[in-house]
């Protein structure tokens, strides 16, 4: 009987763990793409707020999650759009700007939140299975992979697709002159401008996956500020990973346990206050940085603007 | 020529004025049509804020909100002058709050009047310098670029604020996770026929004197280069990782002062899960100011009864005081938008500064 317990425990913290890294796992790859661009994405955090709030408010109004997840997704790409009009096509300061629409996207989700959905906190409901027969019945990891939400699918379908692209492509190539060395980009002929636009938008619609998937998936509905930092860590995360798809794999896992474990310690009576499991990632990406990246490690050109034709 | 120049100086002080007003008048009209949408009279909102945080004796309370957002603001100032980024001002400054709230009515009973205010200051002056230390030292030890750093460390000093008040620093109020509240006889004494504490005093006076340091003296000159340009700082002989670690400190320094003011003079306790964010509220208006103290001071007091007034505005409105956030974010991207369209149109003149092409021209003739 306690056997048995265990084990459903067990794979309840896999299923959990899993729920908890794929938001992060799919905004730090598309941050993994802006940085190896020269794109600091700074505004990450905000994006992914008004990604999921309006997945929630399209999913709750209509009552089609697909709808809802595209209308999150287009709001993101959307945003990134404007970033990068600003920061690409303008050269406008990135940090500025990324700390703008994190605010704004932090304040504005808010906002209309508390205006329009505070006083009845609607839910979604649990998200539709995608099951494999036969291999679900596997006790402890069955459930959690093969017994997975439609969205885990895609995002283990996305994250192959995108390490394929960063390991094999031209386009990778490109990525990785415009954030190191820009201007020798520019001389081959290709310009710089376009392959930033194209990271940005790849960041904008990975940062709208991570917020309809924490809308849809992971937290079945939204209350302000709920990203509580991803943004943040997914930055870091991509920093440590440095466009290694499988090393940011490995630490949004990471990422996904420490947070079930915390969950699951909290749900076992054990007095351990949600502000040590929202501050232990902090401080693991952190350590983290510290131990695996050394200097000289990010992109060149991170965080700085482009003008044609002027000497760096 | 002697003609040109009172002439184009005026044309400076005009664009600057504009590159001033212009972000400020744009964010208000885009955040005025915002509440249109959201179903608020803009007006009536603009009216609640001047009366809740302006008119009526309410001055008295943006006033007191000045010490901290001033402190903040210098905070920032040094060290974007130096071209670096502090932004974990959030953080450092709950450090900072949290030290005098939990030590505060332990350490005023025993100590109380101004050597026990002095003794709270420094002590919330170094926690909070403390961890704005270690952006700075993972910047110059690795490399490790400050932007992000500072960030995440916010917070997790956001978390371990909360953590102390829910632990060792729980008041004895049973159920509510704040601090004790220290009596309002031991606080900060308020200026004579006023509610303003003394504290706004000695925060003015620290922005002057951080102005002359800044804007009169070599350390001042210093971070300045080093903020036009590391290499050149380098070269010119200056200590630029000593530097860099000094202004990281002085600013978190000040903004541990900053909190401490605000909790000896306005709030007398802290409760858990509480952020006020001072310093990414105050962020643009540092913007606006062009880094310079004494021009963030009419920026500062603007921003203070935009604060206190609207958060009051919004809740009479029905709306979440995070429509401030909102604001702040629209007046920084307007900001960004004015300067680079300013400094866009001024592309096709000469980059040269009109005095050194004076200078030049009459090297030339001399040559000649």
């Amino acid at each position: 009987m306690t056997d048995l317990l265990s084990t459903s425990l067990l794979a309840t913290v896999l299923v959990a763990a899993l729920a908890g890294a794929l938001p992060l796992l799919v905004a730090a790859l598309g941050e993994s793409v802006g940085q190896r661009a020269g794109l600091l994405g700074l505004g990450l955090e905000g994006v992914i707020l008004l990604s999921a709030f309006v997945t929630f408010a399209v999913t709750e109004g209509s009552g089609s999650r697909v709808l809802g997840a595209v209308a999150g997704i287009a709001v993101a790409v959307v945003a990134a759009a404007l970033i990068a009009a600003l920061t690409v096509l303008w050269g406008l300061d990135q940090t500025i700007t990324g700390i703008a629409v994190t605010l704004g996207g932090t304040g504005l989700t808010g906002v209309l939140y508390s205006r329009f959905y505070a006083d009845a906190a609607p839910r979604l409901g649990a998200a539709p299975t995608l099951t494999v027969p036969g291999l679900s019945e596997i006790p402890v990891i069955g459930p959690a992979l093969f017994d997975a939400p439609v969205f885990s699918w895609l995002v283990v379908l996305g994250t192959v697709a995108l390490a394929w692209t960063l390991a094999r492509t031209r386009w990778a190539l490109r990525l990785g002159a415009a954030g190191e060395n820009p201007a020798a980009l520019e001389a081959t002929g290709t310009s710089v401008l376009t392959v930033r636009v194209q990271a940005m938008l790849v960041w904008g619609a990975c940062a709208g996956v991570a917020g309809a998937g924490l809308v849809l998936v992971t937290a079945g509905s939204f209350t302000a500020g709920m990203t509580g930092g991803l943004g943040y860590i997914a930055i870091v995360v991509a920093m440590l990973g440095r466009a290694r798809v499988r090393i940011v794999v490995a630490v949004s896992l990471g990422y996904g346990l420490i947070v079930a474990v915390g969950t699951l310690l909290q749900l076992l009576g054990v007095p351990l206050p949600s502000d040590v499991t929202a501050i232990l990632p902090y401080l693991a990406v952190l350590i983290a940085l510290v131990v695996a990246g050394r200097r000289g490690t990010l992109p060149a050109a991170l965080g700085r603007a482009f003008t044609r034709g002027a000497r760096s | 020529m002697s003609a040109a120049t009172p002439l184009a100086a005026r044309s400076a002080r005009g664009s600057r004025l504009t590159r001033t007003l212009l972000p400020l008048a744009l964010a208000l009209l885009i955040a005025a049509g915002l509440l249109l949408v959201l179903g608020v009279n803009p007006l009536a909102f603009a009216a609640d804020t001047l009366r809740y945080g302006l008119l009526d004796g309410a001055w008295q309370r943006s006033a007191a909100r000045m010490a901290p957002l001033l402190l903040v603001a210098l905070g920032l100032i040094v060290v974007f002058r130096a071209g670096l980024w502090n932004l974990g001002g959030d953080g450092q400054f709950l450090l900072g709050a949290v030290v005098v709230a939990g030590f505060g009515p332990g350490l005023l009973a025993a100590v109380p009047g101004p050597l026990g205010w002095l003794l709270l200051a420094v002590a919330a002056m170094l926690a909070s310098a403390a961890w704005s230390l270690i952006p700075a030292l993972l910047r110059t030890r690795f490399g490790i670029t400050e932007i992000v750093t500072s960030l995440v460390l916010s917070l997790v000093a956001v978390g371990v604020v909360n953590l102390l008040i829910l632990g060792v620093f729980h008041g004895e109020a049973a159920g509510v996770p704040e601090t004790t509240a220290i009596p309002t006889a031991e606080l900060l004494p308020y200026l004579p026929g006023t509610t303003v504490h003394v504290g706004v005093i000695a925060a003015l006076v620290i922005v002057l004197v951080g102005h002359v340091v800044l804007t009169r003296t070599a350390v001042g000159m210093r971070i300045d280069v080093l903020g036009a340009s590391p290499r050149a700082a380098r070269f010119a002989g200056i200590g630029v990782t000593a530097l860099t670690l000094g202004v990281f400190l002085v600013s978190g320094a000040l903004m541990g002062l900053g909190a401490a003011l605000d909790v000896l003079g306005s709030q007398g306790y802290l409760r858990a899960h509480v952020n006020p964010a001072f310093a990414s509220a105050i962020l643009p208006f540092v913007f606006l100011a062009r880094l310079r103290p004494l021009a963030a001071i009419p920026f500062v007091a603007f921003y203070a009864v935009v604060e206190v007034g609207g958060t009051i505005a919004a809740t009479r409105a029905g709306l979440s005081a995070d429509i401030l956030l909102v604001f702040v974010a629209l007046l920084l991207v307007c900001l960004t938008v004015v300067d680079h369209a300013a400094s866009r149109r001024a592309l096709g003149r000469p980059v040269v500064p009109e005095e050194l092409r004076a200078v030049w021209a009459r090297r030339r003739g001399g040559a000649r």
